[in-house]
């Protein structure tokens, strides 16, 4: 078996007399590493007669005769050989075997030379018939089959078009009948849902059930196939095929700039129905093509979208790694077949010869890897679309332009901290406040020397945000000598390194180090009907580039190509079924399934070809047949014994909404649904336990507005170290590898999220809030709205009747629950600098938004970019109005589990990130309350404290009462703060909550001044109706009727 | 269809099979049932392990400070050698004696350094194996291959195939739970505990050791179903059942959609025994002490109280008590000195880490054995790899650290304990333990030893994808560390 690849086996040093040498572990890569190239396997002729293939062509020997004897080291010529003790012949040759290996030889030959795996070398060979695997059905041409005849009249009578012939002459042999057609409403969800990714509003049903037109059907097919939303539909399917993610992986999991360009161009190609041969072309050797074009060159983003480690352990293994991701990606989406398997030795089941593998290979070997972009006018990868002189010289311009100003901000902060620094001993510099206008001085030229000798020491007495300033503007000026990206275009494209393309060498074991014999591009021989068909007629293209991929492209985009068409309408009909008629349709191989109706898909593959490769021409041809408009709900005891798992299409197979179909249509009856298309996408919000599980909290992460995450899914920003859970936990397809078919499973996390996630409360409270039917006077019309709107239909009277009932008994149960405010967290407690910089304030603390703002406060600690809220003066929620210089503010309070501590303040005046007045802290990890003044530049000061217990959830009344220098706090009504002398003049400042670690509860918050009494109030969240109509459509979007397609 | 081969003996197996009946994880399996290809699994020996708890230490501790004595590096300190820095990069390097004392300890005599104080009262419970080495020398791919046997993304960490090969026990929580230090995650992320191909029910779930313990377990102040009762919960999802009944009707009793329905139920009683597990209320106030829930630990800016890990160790207690087979909880979080990636400094990396686990492990494996559960619990600690017998100086950096280590993936230890391991030290590296080599095992034997412990077979218990059966000990040759097992 092999795959995965390959660990760099080194010689291990066994030191131990009493250690056993292990063949696999030891020897092998020796012998790999060393031996093999002159005497493998694959070597010819061999070297000295000998092919060291196993232990018996060892004791025979080769032109010297037998090369070891047994048991013996001393008696060896192998181990002559290695030890140099022959004059005339040393071996290997040139690079003599380290000590260490010398040894394990030594001593695996003492231990009597065990050969695991008999006497053959390796496994890795094995007698591949070329021609018999030619008669595998995958590998035989499409013919075109002739529709049969249906003999039974029930089943003939149902039969639309050709589609339906095949399968249900199927079902007549065997005997089976087909379910009837679909109930409309239904099968008009389906339609839309397939072809869309998104369910139809009440309306478009209710027009549709109305329309009498006997061709509604076929007109809906096309109203929907001329939709913008069918590409982002059927991109999004062709974008798992591809493993689409926008950023490397791994470790440092960066952006791959532009590549979005690429998904655009996918969704665009499904929306024009540009026909799928040149789909392929584009995406293979689109700048290989006589007329290339932005969109050819972008849709050769193809060779990037894979995952790349930046900092590989091996990086000659991690070109390979590259290559051989993009090949199994060719390999398993484009062709159906799992080539891959075939890096390391022959293919163990089909007909690929690990030779087949590196010719594969070798069409792709001029593609240069991936790198860290570097946006300039040299560069084909990171590339100028729309490249022009013009271009040129606005790019240029612009770029001296920027560099400028950056030399100058750099210059203006280095003279500025010199100056400073020369100004206090102690070099507490700050670049908060303003660098002095009059630089003259200190950007004289030895001031500027003088700047950077004493850089390291100055940046220490920075603050941690300067710094990074500092840090930020300094890598800019350095970065934009090679890159700049300007307002202009740019994308993600293949690039080769000439016209030449380096040798390709089949590697052992797929061990790069281990290079074997050369080959030369050659197409799979199986995949061809003859030898001399896979050989490629390749012409260079200019000095950029070998030819070879247009070459390859040609070649599986060609009418007569035995998978290319059948792995395709396979797909179409998966994304219709469910299943496809392979129901393994990465793998059309021996391990994979056979067609379930082999005629009808070479017709299909046949009229697809015949068609021009028109998408759309074979969704119509597959969505008018009765097949597709058969129902799910359809029970026949016998179908079900026969065949339980429906291969033979007797019904529609229910089937469950995937991620996006789930999230959008949710988003389109709630009426939130945001169309715009394109783009770099949208960072849908992540929850602060969602984001904590990375090294940097946040990082490579944003959080866009809420508008942007309504759009549809396919726009969402695709993170391969950090995928966002709903999707996940809908199946979402990892992109690591290319998917043939998403997974469908239900789990408990599934109700979680449905139940109490962000995206689903945010909705159905939405969705309640634009209800338009007035709740007090026409109850039942907000119930059917609802239904209308989720399920696309009327509610029964008992439906009715029943959700009615639910309104008003959850009504009254919000109606009668404490009236709470609450304060929480709302990112982790450490997070990545660029994220943070990146929220508005009031993503910071989840809490009520009306008459409240959020106060930054401060972030320290900036280890490694990652900064961390200060306990006692990080962000806060501040009260706008009333202002109080004296007063009284009076409230229940508890902490939630795991709330490490809140605080209160009184008298809060901001100034810059800083709040100053008083504090009182309620610490849970102490079980205290303390009593802080918060001062400016100086240290915080403890004015009092004392102990105090504070369970989890239990209540405390608190009431603080502050007069000129007189400040008390109580504690169910027990004085335990009373100070006389809080030397703080009384300034009217805010009220404000601080919270870490969790959430804090308020209850009954009134600020009591001068005989004014203050209620302050929780806002809109509260209204108990709308919580329960909120609760009622979280409802529905959880019902079966909903998740699934019928 | 799936093939499931089954050993009849072993009635733990047999849930495997019975993960139809299992909520949590049924439907999937009817739900697509065409190629999730099942092929168990099985050992010559019953099992005595039934769940793994996994002590990851991010960033690769120090093993030449901590547990692999040398004595010939103590005599050699300060020495030039020419030595592999990185993947064939050789470079003249200084060697670094230990920065701790070392003694042995108990019957078995084995070294431990004075960085610990507390877990040496338990070294005769440990096996250490001092002679493991893995692929990389880069932290993301070196996890990567601690979690999954890859150095690849999009491959099935270890939890994910303890569950996929022996079931799940209790479907109010989750079977792999993961907790991380509240530094943050390890690099990489929740890459490190997906199910890669494996469905998602298989992937690992982060858990929080305080508050809200799963993510969407409650909902966030921000939402209108904050403060709702447990009774207005409860009616929600019976309302919701009820709603359902005339869809499930007409369409026959479908069990897929009636497996939906009870994941809602089980969803509401996730929420209760969640927070029991979490509630250490029912604890004894001297158990706490045990875990160091008393000690005030290092004083250091970036060191955090023995009480932090010390309660992560004492819920995965209570989780493998309630049947979730697989915990794991990585200590270090961030980057260089919040984790173990000793580069600034070994000696003041260890002072800041080791009182921050050592109490709480040494009452992790009392506690354990106090109450029975390390018959059948494999306690399992270590990083992604080892570190360096030279010093961080010797390259282009100038700033690099006289007192730091680099990363060492040629030799790695590991110590494994409970559910019949066979205490006492395994394997050695060289004299100046820069390299395994006595008994030296591949990372995939330490996989095949744990997977052999619970009773599954490396070779048997595959994933069929892409063309593949895939394994977790991947391709190449790998075999159960016998030696530790007893």
């Amino acid at each position: 078996m092999a795959c995965g690849l390959a660990a760099a086996v080194g010689a291990r040093s066994p030191d131990h007399a009493e250690d056993l040498v292990s063949f696999e572990r030891d020897v092998r890569p020796i012998l790999e590493d060393s031996c093999f190239e002159c005497h493998g396997p694959d070597a010819e002729p061999f070297r000295g007669g000998l092919m060291m293939d196993g232990l018996g062509a060892l004791l025979t020997g080769g032109d010297r005769g037998p090369s070891l004897v047994l048991g013996d080291p001393e008696k060896s010529l192998l181990i002559e050989l290695v030890r140099g003790e022959h004059e005339e012949l040393a071996m290997p040759p040139d690079d003599p075997l380290s000590e260490v290996a010398v040894d394990v030889l030594v001593r695996w030959v003492e231990q009597g030379a065990e050969w695991p795996g008999g006497s053959t070398v390796t496994p890795d060979r094995r007698d591949v018939d070329i021609s018999r695997g030619r008669e595998w059905w995958a590998f035989r041409p499409v013919e075109r089959p002739t529709p049969p005849v249906v003999k039974d009249r029930v089943l003939a009578s149902l039969v639309c078009n050709d589609v339906d012939r095949f399968v249900y002459a199927r079902l007549d042999q065997e005997g089976l009948p087909a379910a009837p057609r679909e109930e409309e409403r239904r099968l008009l969800r389906r339609l839309y849902i397939d072809l869309t990714g998104v369910q139809p509003s009440f309306r478009e049903v209710q027009d549709y059930l109305t329309d009498q037109r006997a061709d509604k059907w076929t007109r809906k097919i096309d109203e929907l196939l001329a939709s913008p939303r069918y590409g982002e539909r059927w991109g999004r399917h062709w974008l798992d095929v591809v493993r689409f993610a926008q950023t490397n992986g791994y470790e440092r999991d960066h952006e791959k700039p532009y590549l979005w360009r690429y998904r655009d161009y996918v969704i665009e190609a499904f929306n024009q129905d540009m026909p799928y041969d040149q789909f392929l072309q584009e995406q293979l050797a689109g700048d290989e093509l006589d007329n290339t074009t932005n969109d050819s060159l972008i849709a050769t983003g193809f060779y990037h979208l894979g995952s790349w480690d930046s900092e590989p352990n091996d990086r000659e293994q991690a070109l390979f790694d590259g290559y051989d991701d993009v090949l199994r990606t060719v390999s398993e989406g484009l062709l159906g077949v799992t080539i891959g398997c075939a890096r390391c030795h022959d293919h163990r089941t089909d007909p690929f010869r690990q030779e087949d593998y590196y010719s594969l290979l070798s069409f792709l070997r001029g593609v240069e890897p991936y790198r860290n972009p570097e946006f300039n006018l040299e560069s084909k990868m990171h590339r100028l679309l729309g490249d022009s002189a013009f271009l040129r010289r606005f790019w240029e311009e612009q770029r001296q332009k920027r560099a400028t100003e950056l030399e100058q901000e750099r210059e203006r902060l280095y003279s500025w901290l010199m100056s400073s620094y020369l100004s206090t001993e102690s070099g507490a510099a700050s670049l908060g406040s303003t660098p002095p206008s009059d630089l003259s001085e200190a950007t004289s030229a030895p001031g500027r020397e003088k700047a950077r000798e004493l850089d390291s020491l100055m940046r220490r007495s920075l603050s941690i945000e300067d710094r990074l300033e500092l840090f930020l503007i300094e890598n800019e000026c350095e970065k934009i000598k090679t890159s700049f990206t300007g307002d202009l275009n740019w994308g993600i494209c293949v690039s080769e390194v000439g016209a030449e393309a380096p040798l390709t060498q089949v590697h052992r074991r797929g061990i790069t180090r281990s290079p074997g014999k050369q080959v030369e591009p050659q197409f799979p021989l199986v995949m061809c009907t003859s030898d001399e068909a896979a050989l490629p007629v390749i012409t260079p293209r200019g000095i950029e580039s070998t030819g070879r991929r247009l070459a390859l492209a040609r070649w599986i985009s060609s009418p007569t190509h035995p998978t290319t068409a059948r792995v395709f309408v396979n797909r179409l009909w998966q994304g219709h079924f469910g299943h496809g008629l392979v129901r393994t349709p990465n793998d059309f191989g021996v391990n994979g399934s056979k067609p379930s109706h082999p005629e009808l898909l070479d017709w299909l593959a046949a009229e697809f070809v015949e068609g021009g490769w028109s998408v759309k021409a074979l969704h119509r041809m597959i969505l008018e047949s009765a097949v597709y408009r058969e129902s799910s709900n359809f029970q026949d005891p016998r179908a079900e014994r026969v065949d339980p798992e429906n291969l033979l299409l007797w019904k529609h197979d229910l089937r469950r909404l995937d991620a996006e179909s789930l999230r959008d249509s949710m988003l389109k009856a709630s009426g939130e649904l945001n169309s715009k298309t394109g783009g770099r996408g949208f960072f849908p919000a992540l929850e602060r336990e969602a984001l904590a599980g990375a090294s940097r909290p946040g990082m490579g992460w944003e959080l866009s507005p809420e508008a942007e995450r309504n759009r549809r899914s396919v726009y969402a920003f695709v993170k391969r170290g950090l995928l966002v859970p709903f999707w996940s936990i809908f199946d979402f397809a990892d992109p690591a590898t290319s998917q043939g078919k998403r997974n469908a499973t239900t789990v408990v996390s599934q109700a979680l999220t449905l139940l109490n996630g962000e995206f689903a409360n945010r909705l159905a409270f939405a969705m309640a809030s634009s209800i338009r039917a007035e709740w007090q006077t026409d109850r039942e019309g907000t119930v059917r709205e609802v239904y209308r709107d989720v399920l696309l239909r009327e509610p029964t009277e008992s439906e009715l009747e029943f959700c009615l009932d639910f309104l008003v008994r959850q009504a009254a149960s919000f109606e009668a629950l404490p009236l709470v405010l609450t304060i929480g967290q709302a990112v982790p407690r450490r997070v990545d600098n660029g994220y943070l910089r990146g929220l508005p304030d009031k993503a910071l603390l989840d809490g009520p938004e009306e008459g409240w703002h959020c106060h930054r406060g401060v972030w320290g600690n900036g280890y490694n970019m990652t900064m961390e809220a200060d306990a006692e003066r990080g962000p806060a929620l501040l009260l706008d109005t009333p202002r109080l210089a004296n007063g009284r503010v009076q409230f229940a309070m508890n902490l939630s589990e795991g709330c490490e501590r809140a605080s209160f303040l009184v008298r809060a005046e901001e100034a810059g990130n800083e709040l100053l007045g008083l504090q009182i802290e309620f610490d849970a990890v102490q079980q205290e309350v303390r009593l802080l003044q918060l001062k400016a530049h100086e240290e915080t000061m403890i004015l009092a404290r004392a102990s105090c217990e504070l369970p989890a959830l239990v209540d405390r009344e608190v009431g603080v009462e502050f007069y000129l220098n007189e400040l008390r706090v109580w504690v169910d009504h027990q004085c335990v703060i009373a100070l006389d002398d809080v030397a703080l003049s009384e300034v009217a400042g805010h009220f404000g909550v601080r919270v870490v670690g969790g959430a804090v509860h308020l209850r009954g918050l009134t600020l009591q001044s001068a005989g004014e009494r203050h209620d302050i109030g929780l806002g809109a969240v509260v209204n108990p109706e709308l919580r329960a109509l909120a609760l009622l459509c979280s409802t529905l979007f959880s019902l079966n009727e909903f998740l699934y397609v019928e | 269809m799936r093939t499931h081969a089954m050993n009849q003996q072993r009635p733990d197996r047999r849930a495997v099979l019975q993960l139809g009946a299992s909520l949590f994880s049924l439907a999937a399996l009817s739900a697509s049932p065409s190629r999730e290809s099942i092929r168990v699994l099985t050992t010559s020996r019953p099992a005595r392990a039934k769940n793994v708890i996994f002590l990851s230490m991010f960033g690769g501790p120090s093993q030449l400070d901590l547990f692999d004595f040398k004595p010939e590096l103590q005599r050699r300190s300060g020495q030039s050698i020419v030595h592999e820095r990185r993947t064939r990069q050789m470079r003249e390097s200084v060697l670094l004696g230990p920065t701790h004392t070392f003694r042995q300890y108990g019957e078995t005599g084995q070294w431990c350094s004075s960085a610990f104080q507390h877990l040496p009262k338990h070294m005769d419970k440990l096996a250490v194996v001092k002679s493991l080495h893995t692929d990389s020398f880069a932290h993301g791919s070196a996890l990567l291959q601690l979690n999954s046997g890859q150095i690849f993304q999009g491959h099935p960490a270890l939890g994910a195939w303890v569950n996929y090969g022996l079931g799940t026990k209790n479907d109010e929580l989750p079977g792999f739970v993961v907790m991380h230090d509240p530094r943050g995650g390890p690099i990489s992320g929740p890459a490190n505990w997906n199910s890669g191909y494996m469905p998602s029910k298989y992937q690992g779930t982060l858990f929080r050791s305080t508050g809200q313990a799963l993510l969407d377990l409650e909902p966030s102040p921000r939402s209108f179903r904050y403060g709702m009762t447990q009774a207005m919960q409860r009616d929600q999802i019976e309302a919701l059942v009820a709603l359902n009944a005339r869809h499930l009707e007409r369409r026959g009793g479908d069990p897929e959609l009636a497996a939906r329905e009870s994941c809602y139920r089980l969803a509401h009683s996730m929420q209760r025994s969640a927070r029991e597990a979490l509630d250490l209320g029912q604890e004894d106030p001297r158990t706490l002490e045990m875990y160091g829930f008393e000690d005030s630990g290092a004083d250091h800016p970036l060191a955090l109280k023995p009480a932090v890990f010390g309660r992560q160790c004492i819920i995965a207690r209570r989780l493998v008590e309630r049947g979730v087979r697989f915990v794991q909880i990585y200590h270090g979080g961030g980057h260089q000195q919040q984790s173990w990636d000793a580069h600034q400094g070994v000696h003041e990396n260890l002072s800041i880490h080791c009182p921050e686990i050592d109490r709480p492990i040494a009452g992790l494996l009392t506690d354990l054995e106090r109450t029975g559960l390390l018959d059948e619990t494999l306690v399992v600690w270590g990083g992604e790899f080892g570190r360096q017998p030279v010093t961080q100086l010797g390259g282009d950096d100038q700033s690099a650290n006289p007192n730091g280590r680099d990363h060492n993936p040629k030799a790695l230890t590991m110590w494994l304990a409970g559910a019949g391991v066979l205490p006492g030290s395994y394997g050695e590296t060289d004299e100046l333990g820069a390299e395994a080599a006595v008994d030296a095992h591949h990372i995939r034997d330490l996989h095949a030893t744990i997977l052999h412990m619970l009773g599954l077979d490396h070779n048997k218990l595959r994933y069929r994808h892409g063309g593949l059966d895939r394994k977790l000990t991947t391709v190449h040759p790998a075999g159960v560390i016998e030696g530790i097992c007893s």
